[in-house]
């Protein structure tokens, strides 16, 4: 049976919605994806039109929180920011949609945004960084940080953040504050190594 | 890894030693091993804790700081053998290293520092300088940073809270800073909000502290050591809880109710929290600001009394020591009232405290009763009779109590800009110091650094006043004793 592209929108959405739910209550390694079908009441093959395994399907999940929240940065932006002010901005707004994710992000992030990637990229995890580098990239251009070669820079910024998602992953403190004092002094580093002022004054 | 062996190998007491005061100087010889050591720790990575890139610990008030510690720590076990000797200075080694990963501590005990390079001659001027600066600092917070603190906790950005709020701060405060904004009803208010994680930065250099004095554990004073730094890690945890402050606030503003002159601010707790706090925009200077513009004495006598008068009722209502009357805190505002805008750092006394605090001020102020003022002092030391403890140290403390109540002795015009008697106080806190006591009810710390403090700000005030009357006047004891 053929059905509409609307109708299939709407699906994926659906299941989108259960996987979260299910990978909120049971946990990311105890839910399977027979668990999401049977939840949806759609047979376990069908499922797969849809997404290719659990891993693909969390990650989309992901994906799209911190798409939502990168629209939130373009959107919270003043102008105003200095280099490390506006990731600030960039990481605290995509953290802050990821966080209902919080509980089993780990393991999604491990699989599909390591530093070392598995030879079978998740493509929904690639296309989530790249996005994110691009605005990184524009962010450090606008704001004139030139002295670093782009590709040493974005390789530096990447670990930084995947250090950060880490952390954040596991940190307990109050509203995740310890996460916050992570980021601030992390960019701040990051900046003053663009600039080529990594020294103390 | 070679950078470490030469930290370990460099890290002798005879090369501390020499790192010490008097062999310091900015020419000193770059292969200096404390200055070295101290380089490599400033780049050494802090886990959480962003205050790290504040502090230049190359700095010479950071080698002077690290090299009394170092002096300190060896001063306890100087009787000790040999190899007890060789194992103090690993550990010695291990805390110097530890120094450089306390966050927020570290400012103050920089400070520390930088007022123990004039030993043995502390000037009043450097004195009264360093005390007043001598407060815990936090990094600054960029608006992208206060914007998460919001919404973390008054669940809006500042701009939805509030009709208008200014992104740049206005002021410094202990743990955060302040922000100058205007409530959506018309008020002007000063929002202080606290950089994130003070709270566990806090505990972690506690738990750091402990660790760096750990060398003097077999030391007969241990006990009371640990004692003064559970005490100090209680005040400052009370101190990072801007909700506890606000309820403070709110007690002082009845305090000074029937007081025109002297003005709290009032806390608004819709937009108020554990770590921002919204409250009044008093408009006014601070004193240096004031004394730079050569104040004629009645106006700083007038202020004088007016921070006085605002200490001693606020201690005698809430059975407390405001702990903290550094000049930040205070603002002076031009139709002369007084605005008293910290309440963080107050230490509450228990009814026992209390009570012989009251024994003391009886002894010293009231009645010279001898016999009286040895038990408040044992109490204090923690000895059953002055009998018991050394001669010289009994005699320090009386030293100490009666600078500390001279003021209030004489009914007439006291001349707080007096250089001798400044000098003479001055001199008494550093032979405390060299004396190294810990046998003391913690209690004695805030009330020190209240008192001190006061006597510090009356002194760069340059004022003169009868402060007797003003005491006398606001001191609900003085009919008890008078009987």
């Amino acid at each position: 049976m053929r059905i509409s592209k609307k109708a299939k929108e709407e699906n994926r959405g659906k299941i989108l919605q259960v996987a979260a739910r299910l990978f909120v209550e049971k946990g990311f390694a105890e839910t399977t994806t027979r668990d999401i079908a049977g939840a949806m009441g759609m047979a376990a093959g069908t499922m797969f039109n849809y997404f290719d395994n659990k891993e693909v399907l969390a990650m989309t999940l992901v994906a799209e929180a911190m798409e939502t929240g990168r629209e939130a940065y373009l959107r919270r932006r003043t102008g105003q920011e200095d280099l490390a002010e506006e990731l600030f901005l960039l990481i605290s707004s995509e953290l802050r949609m990821l966080k209902p994710y919080k509980g089993f992000i780990g393991p999604v992030l491990e699989s599909a945004m390591s530093l070392f990637p598995k030879n079978t990229a998740n493509s929904a995890g690639e296309k989530s960084r790249a996005h994110h580098m691009e605005l990184v990239e524009a962010i450090t251009r606008r704001q004139g940080y030139s002295s670093v070669p782009a590709l040493i820079a974005a390789t530096l910024y990447w670990s930084l953040y995947l250090g950060i998602l880490a952390f954040w992953v596991r940190d307990q403190s109050r509203n995740q504050e310890e996460t916050l004092a992570l980021i601030d002094y992390s960019l701040q580093l990051f900046s003053q190594t663009l600039s080529g002022n990594s020294h103390q004054q | 890894m070679t950078t470490e062996s030469t930290v370990g190998d460099a890290l002798k007491i005879s090369e501390l030693l020499k790192a010490l005061p008097s062999e310091i100087n900015e020419e000193a010889a770059p292969r200096d091993p404390l200055a070295d050591l101290i380089v490599r720790l400033s780049t050494r990575a802090v886990p959480v804790s962003s205050l790290a890139r504040m502090w230049s610990l190359g700095s010479m008030q950071a080698k002077i700081a690290m090299a009394y510690l170092a002096y300190a720590v060896r001063g306890k076990f100087m009787d000790e053998t040999e190899r007890q000797k060789l194992l103090n200075e690993t550990n010695l080694t291990a805390a110097l290293k530890l120094l450089g990963t306390m966050g927020y501590l570290r400012g103050a005990i920089m400070k520390v520092g930088q007022m123990l390079a004039s030993l043995p001659k502390v000037l009043p001027k450097e004195f009264a300088e360093v005390l007043g600066c001598l407060h815990f600092e936090a990094p600054p917070m960029h608006y992208a940073m206060i914007r998460e603190v919001f919404i973390d906790e008054l669940g809006q950005e500042p701009e939805e809270v509030f009709a208008s709020f200014e992104r740049q701060a206005f002021a410094a405060a202990s743990l955060g800073q302040v922000h100058r904004a205007r409530l959506k009803t018309g008020e002007q208010v000063a929002v202080k909000i606290q950089y994130p994680n003070m709270q566990r930065m806090i505990a972690s250099d506690m738990h750091n502290l402990r660790t760096l004095v750990a060398p003097m554990r077999f030391h007969k004073d241990w006990a009371y050591l640990m004692d003064h730094i559970a005490d100090a890690e209680e005040m400052l945890r009370q101190e990072a809880d801007y909700g506890r402050e606000a309820a403070f606030m709110e007690r002082a503003r009845q305090v000074f109710s029937d007081e025109a002159r002297i003005v709290a601010p009032g806390c608004y707790r819709n937009f108020s929290s554990s770590r921002v706090l919204t409250m009044d925009y008093l408009e006014g200077i601070h004193l240096q600001e004031f004394m730079r513009q050569n104040p004629p004495p009645e106006r700083r006598n007038h202020f004088g009394e007016l921070i006085s008068m605002a200490m001693i009722r606020l201690s005698y209502h809430a059975r407390s020591y405001y702990a903290d009357p550094h000049p930040g805190n205070f603002l002076l505002m031009a139709d002369g009232r007084l605005g008293f805008l910290d309440f963080g750092c107050y230490r509450e006394l228990s009814e026992e405290e209390w009570q012989m605090r009251n024994d003391g001020e009886k002894a010293v102020i009231f009645t010279h009763d001898q016999k009286l003022l040895d038990k408040v002092i044992a109490y204090g030391c923690l000895h059953d009779s002055t009998a018991e403890m050394k001669k010289e140290w009994v005699d320090l403390v009386q030293r100490t109590v009666a600078w500390q109540g001279e003021p209030a002795l004489r009914d007439e015009p006291f001349d707080f800009s007096d250089e001798e008697w400044f000098q003479r106080g001055v001199d008494i806190m550093v032979e405390t110091g060299k004396q190294r006591q810990s046998r003391y009810a913690p209690a004695y710390n805030w009330i020190n650094r209240s008192i001190i403090g006061h006597r510090t700000l009356m002194y760069r005030l340059q004022c003169r006043f009868n402060f007797r009357r003003v005491y006398m006047e606001n001191n609900p004891n003085v009919s008890a004793f008078a009987r």
